[in-house]
């Protein structure tokens, strides 16, 4: 009897067969991108790898494949049907959607619906293309290095370590979407040989990057500023020195380079650290912000000033920058520095926050910034002189 | 040879070939009916010694099959010249020379005048026979399950009592070192076949007048003698009134080891994990009786069963006291990682790979794919194969003797696993694997855990590759469970962690010998401090 | 009777109490019912630890008073026994389905998207019934080696929601609505309340009154605070815009902080671990439901009665998905109402004062 049961329970356990498919049956998506379509309201886009090759050598098959299609699931479909490997979105990392579909926000109802039963990482990073989603995914394939996902870890790594853009995360961006506290602020993409973007603060001389873009490179895909958004709709462009500003208010920023303009016009590259975690007090109409920054400059024998005049100087140009950079989110509607973050503190329900006009009141709130700086390693301040 | 070959070639003689014909009555049985065994016929042996010698000598021939078994020396002489006596041993179990210069020589000197007949038996034992151990018997199955040992019956003519003289001297293996339990720092002594060696073997080591080890037999028509060796004061009572009980009521009739001891007196006989220690090494057995343990000792087994046990007690090796303590710890640590890698790593693969690829990182993922690219074989059937191959190579080199048996694990190991993997049956990566999983298996002290390890391996590789990691969760925490309701002789089997207990049997941490204090207390000992 | 009951210690008895009190309190949240109007969840669990553990002193008070170790003293009364035991069971079980019914939509929502929900529960329910099965010194042992890697994998993932959260997040915490406080308050105190309950149903085997009071005391406090500090890190890794409706939120959260970890790679890991505190916690209380109906109605032996149960738990389980919207309406009100069927006989039970010895006739 006991035999039977257990036989009957092992062909009960095996019924419970979940689906699974071996490893090399799958192409793999590693990247996921959205535009408006021509012919259907979306035109998606995957950057599919196959790995393959032998014992003796690896080989990995990259694949851009693009499909117009009313949800994301129908483009998935459609694609499954076209190539061969069913494609699995569990290693699925980046999601980029097209500058034209984000300034309409047209992406939410396509997020909403399928893209949630995907088994998708849920970690994703989203970036805004400015051009063709198809060119930036084709822009990320090199000969030189066959790991897509190494190239896209650096490119993500960007954000900490310059700070001249934004690392946002899926999660980050529904939080500001469906919240009213904050605005989504994405990396932006492009290809090379990509015109300047009209900055939101009308700064288009100033690079996007700590230097030149890069022209002739066999990595054609490169990242600088970000995509600022009013709830789901981009509103404008900041570049990389300014994304950093907004950084440095929303904690994100840990260190990066700011070149300053010397009385004498010559260039002056700043190394600036984040020292403490940024106040920030609302009360009615105004804010105060005070940030805590480290500086530390290269050459400091050639700079004709003495450490506490070269302090001001530093402290009032970021002050500045701030201030400028502040103002010209309000006026595009933009939280991006998630000033409403600090506003709802004062609400006891939901109910009454989500009732109260926040962006009004954010576009007529009166921000000051107070920068607290210190230097590294002055060799002026050297006790031993 | 012409009549050979005319032979081949003559299709009309009867077939010569020996057949096993049936004896059961001519019937078809059905198809599912499962025929019952003819009952054994019960050899009783029953009544007592009768003061007749010759109904004695009849009795004892009838009984052990004089005719047939020619071994069986039935020696008549005269004590003191005047009286008849037999005696009864089994050539090649008892020692000529010993019946010689202790029985018959003092027998035929004795000076029996004015002995009454029923007093010849303990005249006989007290002042004749010149050997070590003599007692008196007048029950039958005793005498004739001495005269099997190897003893001599002295059988008297008008007395209605035997004499049962020790005079075993049979052939057996000297204490040779241990097999399986090899070391490096502790003693290379190993149990024999030999009751009375093995428990001089204990007595060595355990020099103190409370060890006691009580000789017994058990089983059905065919009695085996067993010791059980205890320290009394300190071992629990009810554990011993227990065992006693449990090997009453053994009875089969089959040859004795521990192994078989073990299945017939422990509670959970489905279960793959041992329930009792099976140790060869003497030092080993005496410690887990100043423990508190009891140690059972078989006849013509080399080995010694302890209980009760823990998986504490299987996961450590004779030699972890015998080094020092950070040693001794990370040699554990070694170990237990060892046997966690072993059980689970072969299953966690087939599930990330089959299930959560995503949880793979990308070489890894490339890695795999490329080296199986060529392999037919599903990736849980490759798995399950060479799982089972790594076994049949295990048994193989264990089964073959000497040198061969060597060369078969390397063979087995090398050149099956290169061709293996150049025939595109197997890939590179769960060769890796499989190895790895043998390695963490081998560290694992106990034979018997080893296998039963090496079977849910495969039990959970089956669970991992139909639900990922969700079979390996469902079967993992049904096995604790189990483990944890499990029960060696009364005690959790996984104590001291549940249910806690004061003496903690350290699985990653070898405590300082300083430290220990007596019995340790999860197996309720009688007296804490040996 | 054989009701399985055995002997455990108290370290066995405080992890199965505390491995309930944080599961309950953390995997068996209607996220939509609760964040719907804000995120008070983290308060609202604290309160709730601490009326739960009023509740179970008061009970514990009154068990010793009429001489038991259990609360089948309390039912003692044949006039009675129906009318407190079933609501009693019936509590138990829909808080041993609540775990269940979270872990199946999460493994269909994140891991297994393809499956359907009767596969999932081919698996489990073997694992529940086998643990009901073996009884309470397993579930209690099984518990006692289950808390600390769970203990650890929890506390490593609070770590590391410590280091990224926002406290931000946690506004605006709605203060108003009183009615709201009530239901949520309710509703949490139903979940904490559960395993102190399904203690008492086994309280023969904690062997002596004190353990059974310490080990409710400990287990209830010690996971109650686990519970507040796991609602608290969750509260501030998402807003309650995105907790409203979130499946499987402490999943999302677990996958949220540990991008660019080290530990990225064990998230799925760490979540089947975690569903299998939640399977032995469900086991838990199925099996208190079970003794607490076999000692009333005098049902021998509780193997059967236990198989049953899974069963019909597992079923419930899946009406949800599977059956009419009628059905899965009268599901959802008693989710939602279940501390009505917890907390309504309690009362009952407390006027028992009578001094009599009771006579349990249990037997391990």
């Amino acid at each position: 009897m006991r035999r039977i049961f257990v036989i009957l329970l092992a062909l009960l356990c095996s019924v419970g067969c979940v689906h699974s498919k071996s490893l090399d049956e799958y192409a793999y998506v590693l990247n996921i991108g959205v535009e408006p379509g021509t012919t259907m309201p979306y035109l998606v886009t995957f950057l599919v790898s196959m790995p393959g090759g032998g014992t003796e050598e690896i080989t990995v098959t990259n694949a851009v494949l693009s499909a117009e299609a009313r949800t994301f699931s129908e483009a998935a479909e459609t694609l499954n049907a076209a190539y061969p490997g069913r494609l699995s979105f569990s290693r699925a990392s980046l999601l980029v959607l097209g500058e034209d579909l984000v300034r309409e926000g047209a992406q939410t109802a396509f997020l909403d619906f399928s893209f949630g039963k995907q088994d998708l990482w849920q970690n994703l990073r989203v970036a805004v293309a400015r051009d063709s989603i198809k060119e930036l995914f084709e822009g990320l394939l090199t000969d030189d290095d066959p790991s897509l996902r190494k190239i896209k870890t650096a490119v993500s790594k960007l954000s900490t370590r310059s700070g001249l853009t934004m690392d946002a995360g899926y999660s980050a961006y529904l939080e500001a979407v469906q919240d009213n506290r904050i605005d989504a602020m994405l990396t932006y993409a492009g290809v090379n040989e990509w015109a300047l973007s009209p900055d939101l603060l009308g700064d288009g001389a100033y690079p996007y990057t700590g230097g030149s873009l890069l022209v002739d490179s066999t990595l054609k895909t490169s990242t600088a500023g970000s995509a600022v958004f009013d709830g789901d709709r981009m509103v404008g462009v900041l570049n990389g020195q300014h994304t950093m500003s907004v950084l440095m208010v929303t904690d994100a920023f840990r260190r990066g380079k700011r070149v300053f303009t010397l009385p004498d016009g010559r260039p002056l590259v700043v190394t600036l650290y984040r020292m403490r975690r940024p106040q920030i007090e609302l009360s009615g109409d105004t804010a105060q912000v005070k940030l805590y920054l480290e500086a530390d400059f290269s050459q400091p024998q050639t700079v004709p000033m003495d450490s506490e005049t070269f302090k001001a100087f530093v402290r009032d140009r970021i002050e500045a920058d701030l201030a400028a950079v502040c103002r010209a989110l309000q006026n595009a509607g933009s939280d991006a520095m998630g000033f409403g973050r600090f506003a709802a503190k004062a609400f006891h329900s939901a109910a009454a926050w989500e009732a109260y006009d926040w962006k009004t009141a954010y576009r007529a709130l009166k921000v000051t910034f107070t920068v607290s700086l210190g230097l590294v390693n002055d060799p002026r301040d050297s006790g031993l002189e | 040879m012409k009549k050979a070959i005319r032979d081949l070639f003559r299709f009309d003689q009867p077939y010569r070939k020996f057949e096993l014909l049936e004896t059961e009555p001519k019937r078809t049985p059905s198809f599912f009916a499962c025929r019952k065994p003819k009952q054994a016929k019960e050899y009783a042996i029953e009544g007592t010694v009768d003061r007749d010698l010759k109904t004695n000598r009849k009795r004892l021939f009838t009984l052990f099959r004089g005719a047939d078994n020619s071994d069986l020396i039935l020696r008549s002489f005269l004590i003191g010249g005047r009286v008849k006596a037999l005696a009864v041993c089994l050539n090649g179990m008892a020692d000529a020379k010993q019946i010689g210069a202790f029985i018959l020589r003092p027998a035929y000197r004795a000076n029996v005048d004015g002995i009454p007949e029923k007093s010849l038996p303990v005249f006989l034992k007290e002042r004749v026979l010149s050997m070590q151990e003599a007692e008196l018997c007048a029950d039958w199955a005793t005498v004739v399950s001495a005269i099997t040992e190897g003893r001599t019956a002295v059988l008297i003519d008008g007395a209605k009592e035997a004499v049962l003289a020790d005079t075993r001297g049979f052939v057996s293996r000297p204490v040779g070192e241990p097999q399986n339990e090899m070391t490096i720092l502790g003693p290379k002594e190993a149990f024999t076949e030999n009751l009375r060696t093995n428990v001089t073997l204990l007595r060595r080591i355990l020099k103190r007048p409370d060890f006691v080890c009580r000789f017994r037999d058990a089983g059905g028509t065919n009695r085996t003698k067993l010791v059980i060796a205890y320290l009394d004061g300190t071992v629990n009572p009810s554990l011993l009134q227990e065992l006693e009980r449990r090997l009453d009521a053994i009875a089969s009739n089959d040859p004795m080891t521990v192994g078989r001891v073990e299945q017939l007196i422990e509670e959970y006989t489905y279960l793959p994990m041992p329930q009792m220690l099976k140790t060869e090494r003497p030092d080993r057995a005496a410690a887990a009786v100043l423990d508190g343990r009891i140690a059972l000792l078989v006849e013509g087994c080399p080995l010694a069963g302890v209980l009760p046990i823990t998986l504490g007690t299987l996961m450590e090796s004779g030699e972890d006291t015998d080094m020092r303590q950070p040693v001794g710890t990370i040699v554990r640590l070694i170990r237990m990682t060892g046997a966690l890698l072993s059980t689970y790593l072969p299953a966690y693969f087939l599930a990330l790979a089959l299930h959560h690829p995503g949880q793979l990182s990308s070489e890894i993922l490339e890695t795999v794919i490329s080296s199986r690219s060529m392999v037919f074989l599903p990736l849980p059937v490759e798995m399950i194969f060479l799982l089972l191959v790594f076994q049949l190579v295990r048994e193989a080199g264990l089964r073959v003797p000497g040198a061969v048996g060597h060369a078969i694990g390397i063979i087995g190991g090398l050149l099956l696993g290169q061709a293996a993997v150049s025939a595109n049956i197997v890939s590179t990566v769960v060769l890796i694997i499989v190895a790895l999983t043998g390695l963490g298996n081998f560290a694992v002290p106990d034979y018997s855990a080893q296998v039963a390890i090496a079977y849910y391996r495969v039990a959970l590789c089956i669970a991992a590759s139909f639900g990922g990691l969700l079979g390996i969760a469902v079967t993992g925490l049904s096995t604790t469970a189990v483990l944890a309701s499990l029960k060696s002789f009364g005690v959790p089997f996984l104590t001291p962690f549940a249910p806690v207990a004061a003496h903690r049997e350290h699985l990653f941490w070898r405590e300082r010998i300083q430290n220990r204090r007596g019995a340790s207390d999860w197996a309720n000992p009688d007296r804490r401090r040996a | 009777m054989n009701l399985r009951l055995g002997a455990f210690g108290r370290q066995e008895s405080v992890s199965l109490v505390l491995l309930g009190t944080f599961v309950s309190g953390c995997f068996a949240i209607d996220t939509n019912a609760v964040f719907r109007d804000g995120n008070r969840i983290y308060l609202v669990q604290g309160i709730a630890t601490v009326l739960a553990l009023l509740l179970f002193e008061l009970l514990t008070g009154a068990i010793r008073r009429r001489g038991g170790n259990a609360l089948y003293a309390l039912i003692g009364d044949a006039r009675w026994k129906p009318v407190l035991a079933v609501p009693l069971s019936l509590a138990l079980l829909l808080a041993a389905m609540q775990p269940m019914e979270q872990y199946l939509c999460a493994i269909t929502q994140y891991v297994f998207v393809e499956t359907k929900q009767t596969v999932i529960c081919l698996y489990l329910l073997p694992c529940l019934t086998l643990l009901v099965l073996l009884g309470a010194e397993t579930l209690a042992r099984t518990a006692r080696l289950m808390l600390p890697i769970l203990l650890l994998s929890v506390l490593v993932t609070l770590a590391l929601v410590a280091a990224q959260g926002r406290t931000y997040r946690l506004y605006p915490i709605p203060l108003s609505d009183p009615l709201a406080w009530f239901e949520q308050i309710a509703g949490a105190t139903y979940r904490a309340f559960m395993p102190l309950l399904a203690l008492l149903c086994i309280g023969d085997g904690t062997q002596t009154p004190n353990a059974l009071k310490s080990a409710g005391r400990l287990g209830g406090l010690l996971g109650g605070g686990l519970a507040v500090a796991a609602l608290f890190g969750l509260s501030i890794t998402f807003s309650y815009a995105q907790l409203s409706g979130m499946p499987s939120a402490f999943y999302r959260m677990l996958v949220e902080v540990r991008a660019e970890n080290p530990t990225l790679r064990l998230d799925r890991a760490t979540f089947f671990l975690w569903m299998t505190g939640a399977i032995l916690v469900s086991a838990f209380y199925l099996y208190a439901a079970c003794v607490l109906f076999a000692q009333s109605f005098g049902v021998r032996d509780i193997r059967p009665l236990g198989m049953s149960v899974c069963a019909l738990a597992v079923t419930l389980i899946l009406v949800l998905y599977y059956d009419s919207e009628t059905t899965q309406a009268v599901l959802k009100t008693l989710y939602r109402d279940a501390w009505l069927l917890a907390l309504l006989p309690v009362p009952f039970l407390l006027i028992r004062t009578r001094k009599e010895r009771v006579v349990c006739g249990v037997s391990s």
